[in-house]
């Protein structure tokens, strides 16, 4: 493999951490206008207009936020002559006020983090080597080899492995491990992916991740080339599940986009460092034959599995989606059978699709780590949910980010 | 210094650019990262605050990949099959990074990586055939507000189990940057200038198809070669400074590496009937 093409399927919206607000932009009829302040700005005061009127309407805008409406309006200007560029908009737009999560682009033009891909292949891959060799005989044999600088197997490490050769696989070690831990929820996955990707040696912790020893570092997935601005849209944001106070906006490329991009698998750089990787998902390859012919295939079999029960999971639940559950329970349907490789990226995939939820959900233990970790808290900080994950995101009647790879 | 035989007919220098097809991250350390700033700023000329590329991140780049090649070719190259091919490792017993150097003069100069990239052995040393500039930017680029020609790059490391997020800002040098590289090789043995000249060619191919600097395997550092001239400057250019004691290779202007491969015998023909003239 290795050029391919995604193609988007739902709304997909990858941000730059920046949004776009009343100043930056005009709402018209159907489309927001992202405007070029500086020649607007240029051409107002050309007008006549002095600039410590316009400085003090930016900064005290009168009500109605959209200042250049204002102007554009009364002096008859064609937005359009002062558009960067134009999105179509799904779903009504903030009658007084609306801000827009920004799309990442590169030169003014949307394109695909690697990154993003990648990181949605990483989950996938975690899920089916937890899922395939998760047991805990092969995990406290990854474990107890694991030696330090000297050679020796540390105190610490030899007791990680006993304990996960006493439960009754990885993931039920982990869950029953992980509330003895102090983790901000930010890190609570730390051990778990060294010892399914790659360890090394550490005194406190027994084992801790150690990049050079992931097989992944062998997969390639480069940022897709620059896709067309008209591609882009925006679209209002359903928060089912959680009423949000401040309605959510963001541009998205729409269903439909294409981009192409590069994805590879360094093989010579897994046959080389095949004793090097240490972890559950290299034992697992080798299980398959020769781990570095494997790991493609491994791959979009993870791929196709993982998003699969994704799917399934939700589909399941498709009542939480309240009145659009029928909308989504169509769109699911679309999924199935579909060619290529159907996966989930960007912002509101939700944590069954950026976590290995799946699995999880699986254990008894799961619901009393949740609560531990404090993940579904209400509203208000009010407690916590009974159903979990409570929220879903919904974009024109779709769950947002699925994409295929073709 | 056993029997060295080192001898010089002439250079042959490659220039040209080299476009960063996606973002390109050659970090110069968290040491220099500034109060609020971001995680990784890249590696940047002192006096003009442009971004450029290290020659020595260029050419261990190169090494390396051909190291690769190499040790997956072993027979073809008369290495031998039995010996751990990578057999110094530059890291920690921890973590080792392992490369391959030969031991001594002899071995290297057999060698088709130690001869063109040089090599430190515990007996002896190789100094290095190939020599690869510093890389800045192409004139237009330098054109450009410094603030144009890097972003940065938020990037969320999401936790797979409770979902939660890090930010992280990479900066990189953005997509499409140019930068003019000039790689030099001696030639020193008259039957070894060919494979060593191809396998230079072949070491910025595979870059092409891998990456330089960092985070490479999700997104940055994807690179390709155009070439602007090569030309062969005989020993008595360098003794005269005549113009007419070099030989330009016509035809490798515009191209990219697996053209001046595919057409190696053609394009260097000049080169060859000239070192045979002696």
């Amino acid at each position: 493999m290795t050029g391919m093409t995604l193609k988007v399927l739902s709304p997909l919206h990858i941000g730059n951490g920046r949004e776009l607000t009343p100043l930056d932009i005009y709402p018209g009829d159907g489309v927001v206008y992202v405007l070029d302040t500086g020649k607007l700005t240029a051409d107002l005061i050309n007008m006549g207009i002095s600039l410590e009127e316009i400085l003090h309407l930016l900064k005290n805008p009168p009500g109605d936020a959209y200042v250049w409406k204002g102007y554009i309006d009364e002096l008859h200007l064609n937005p359009s002559d002062y558009a960067l560029y134009a999105l179509r908009i799904h779903g009504e737009p903030g009658r007084r006020s609306m801000q827009i999560k920004e799309f990442i682009k590169l030169n003014g033009r949307p394109y695909i983090p690697g990154s993003s891909v990648k990181g949605a292949l990483r989950t996938a891959v975690l899920y089916k080597a937890l899922k395939e060799c998760g047991d805990s005989g092969t995990a406290m044999n990854v474990v107890s080899g694991i030696k330090n600088k000297r050679g020796q197997v540390e105190r610490k490490t030899a007791e990680l492995a006993r304990e996960i050769g006493w439960s009754e696989s990885l993931v039920d070690f982990y869950l029953a491990k992980l509330p003895q831990e102090r983790t901000d929820g930010k890190h609570a996955d730390d051990l778990l992916e060294a010892i399914v990707f790659g360890m090394e040696s550490d005194r406190r912790s027994g084992v801790k991740y150690e990049p050079k020893r992931d097989p992944m570092r062998a997969l390639i997935v480069r940022d897709s080339g620059a896709i067309g601005k008209k591609r882009l849209a925006v679209y209002h944001v359903d928060v089912i599940g959680n009423v949000q106070p401040i309605p959510i906006w963001v541009e998205a490329l729409e269903p439909g986009t294409t981009a192409e991009i590069e994805v590879k698998v360094d093989t010579e750089l897994l046959r080389l460092n095949s004793d090097y990787f240490n972890g559950v998902l290299w034992e697992c390859l080798r299980d398959w034959g020769r781990p570095w012919e494997a790991f493609e295939t491994f791959l979009w079999e993870a791929v196709e599995e993982f998003y699969t029960a994704v799917r399934k999971a939700e589909t399941a639940e498709a009542r939480k989606f309240g009145t659009k559950a029928a909308e989504v329970k169509r769109f699911y349907s679309s999924l199935e059978g579909h060619g290529g490789h159907v996966l989930r990226i960007g912002w509101g995939s939700g944590w069954l699709a950026m976590t290995i939820g799946v699995l999880l959900k699986e254990n008894r233990r799961w619901e009393g780590v949740r609560r531990q970790l404090g993940l579904g808290q209400k509203p208000g900080g009010r407690g916590l949910s009974r159903d979990f994950p409570k929220t879903r995101r919904l974009a024109k009647g779709m769950p947002m980010g699925w994409v295929v790879l073709e | 210094m056993e029997g060295r035989d080192r001898g010089f007919y002439g250079k042959i220098i490659f220039t040209g650019k080299l476009k960063a097809e996606t973002g390109l991250k050659i970090g110069a350390g968290r040491n220099v990262a500034e109060i609020g700033g971001v995680d990784s700023p890249v590696i940047r000329d002192p006096l003009t605050h442009y971004p450029y590329i290290p020659g020595s991140s260029l050419k261990g780049r190169l090494r390396s990949l051909f190291e690769i090649y190499v040790n997956s070719n072993r027979e073809k190259y008369n290495i031998n099959t039995t010996e751990n091919f990578f057999n110094k490792n530059i890291g920690t017993k921890e973590n080792p990074i392992n490369i391959h150097v030969c031991p001594d003069y002899e071995s290297a100069l057999n060698c088709p990586v130690c001869r063109l990239f040089g090599a430190s052995g515990d007996k002896s040393n190789f100094p290095s055939r190939v020599i690869v500039r510093d890389l800045h930017l192409t004139p237009e680029w330098k054109g450009r507000p410094l603030d144009e020609l890097t972003e940065v790059k938020p990037e969320v490391s999401i936790d797979r189990i409770t979902s939660k997020t890090n930010l992280r800002q990479f900066e990189r040098v953005v997509a499409g940057t140019e930068f003019e590289f000039e790689i030099i090789y001696n030639v020193e043995r008259l039957d070894q200038w060919e494979d060593d000249v191809r396998n230079i060619l072949t070491a910025m191919a595979l870059l092409e198809d891998s990456y330089l600097g960092g985070s490479g395997s999700r997104g940055y550092g994807k690179v390709k070669f155009e070439f602007e001239s090569v030309e062969f400057k005989t020993p008595e250019y360098y003794r005269t400074g005549d113009e007419g004691q070099k030989v330009k290779i016509d035809g490798a202007k515009g191209k990219p590496v697996s053209e001046i491969l595919k057409n190696f015998e053609e394009l260097f023909s000049g080169v060859k009937s000239r070192l045979e003239a002696g």
